[in-house]
């Protein structure tokens, strides 16, 4: 108990937007553990991890509605490859290989603007061109849309623009139309080559009920 | 530390409402504003594709005459996508395609720009996500704009056809901070 002004359980009331008191540093770690301390910044980072390898698993998702998804400068390591990601729903054991559906504009910067669709896709979506060659990276963002309410499905929004032999952007939705938690993600190729290098960021939209 | 996404409002759905209003919610604090429509439903089954936003203006009245204009396009996984337009309609469209809970959600997130300012017209950027029973999956990429000046204060997901309710889901609202 910190004094007369500082918080206490049963009085003043505090709530996320609406506190009142001076604070100890373990008040303000109680009430953040419960919802109810005001600290703007809603973009929370869950992880940030250095591709290497085949793939790359964000196994902790945390507890949110949305999820956010930068990635920058990903180099594939083969030519005919694409960018890609998947689900998991026993938490990054073994990922979705099949039972998705995407539909993806895409814009070329010297061929014609195309879609890139179908109800029986082996990924969520893609994400970026072929392309190995120098300074030929992926970048964009994706917004994953309640993964983790077993109630109902899980969606993605994306938007990229990559180089490779053309510069090319995309954008749409993907989803697994299957009611229940998926808890891990994993960014893959659709070859099973190498993510030579790249950073993806996992983030969390926070919300107040 | 503060950052540049700050939590507004939670909204959650009541099962039967025609419409749903976010109100109150624009102020001058922000210049924009970030919206995500979360997980949201019919209550009963069928295939529907919600009308899209209408504004509530200072007053607190939803704006509802042809004050607005949109350009999107509708892309469907199983069928060809189709360029959606007007140039004078009672709603900005948003392509937002859902069924009962079992059957198919919505959302996506819209970028709010100017709502406050009684000068400027308030502009919207939507990208959608949804799945129906007759669709499948469906999502949209819209831009829309409420073409008078006039301050704006919320905002209401709207749907006309009184058979086809709202069963559920959220809409959280976000400022950008400047």
């Amino acid at each position: 108990m910190s004094n007369e002004f500082g918080y206490l359980p049963e009085s003043p009331e505090q709530s996320f937007g609406n506190n009142k008191g001076i604070f100890t540093p373990k008040d303000i770690y109680d009430l953040t553990r419960a919802d109810k301390y005001t600290n703007y910044g809603q973009l929370e980072l869950i992880q940030t991890q250095t591709a290497s390898s085949a793939v790359v698993d964000f196994t902790n998702l945390g507890d949110f509605d949305v999820h956010f998804v930068t990635f920058n400068d990903i180099v594939l390591s083969n030519d005919t490859t694409l960018f890609a990601h998947r689900l998991s729903n026993d938490g990054g054991t073994s990922f979705i290989s099949s039972g998705y559906q995407y539909a993806i504009q895409y814009m070329g910067v010297n061929n014609s603007y195309g879609e890139d669709k179908g109800t029986t896709k082996l990924i969520l979506t893609t994400l970026g061109l072929t392309g190995n060659d120098t300074n030929e990276t992926k970048n964009g963002y994706i917004y994953y849309y309640h993964l983790l309410d077993s109630s109902k499905f899980s969606f993605c929004t994306i938007n990229s623009f990559s180089m490779g032999s053309i510069a090319e952007g995309l954008f749409g939705s993907g989803v697994k139309a299957t009611a229940e938690e998926h808890n891990a993600i994993r960014f893959c190729t659709t070859g099973g080559d190498a993510i030579s290098s790249g950073t993806i960021s996992l983030y969390g939209l926070k919300a107040y009920s | 530390m503060a950052t540049n996404l700050e939590f507004i409002n939670e909204t959650v759905i009541t099962s039967g409402s025609q419409n749903v209003n976010v109100d109150n919610v624009f102020s001058d604090k922000y210049k924009a504003y970030v919206v995500e429509l979360v997980g949201i439903f019919m209550s009963t089954d069928v295939s529907n594709d919600f009308e899209g936003i209408r504004f509530i203006d200072n007053s607190g009245s939803v704006v509802t005459g042809n004050e607005y204009c949109y350009a999107g396009l509708a892309m469907y996984a199983g069928s060809s996508f189709g360029e959606v337009r007007s140039t004078s309609d009672g709603k900005i469209r948003l392509f937002s395609v859902a069924d009962q809970l079992s059957d198919g959600q919505t959302g996506g997130t819209l970028l709010i720009s100017n709502p406050n300012d009684s000068s400027s017209f308030t502009y919207l950027l939507s990208q959608t996500y949804g799945f129906n029973t007759s669709d499948n999956h469906a999502g949209g990429k819209f831009i829309g704009v409420h073409k008078t000046a006039e301050t704006i204060r919320g905002f209401q997901f709207h749907e006309s056809n009184t058979a086809r309710k709202f069963g559920g889901g959220k809409i959280l609202t976000y400022g950008v901070k400047s």
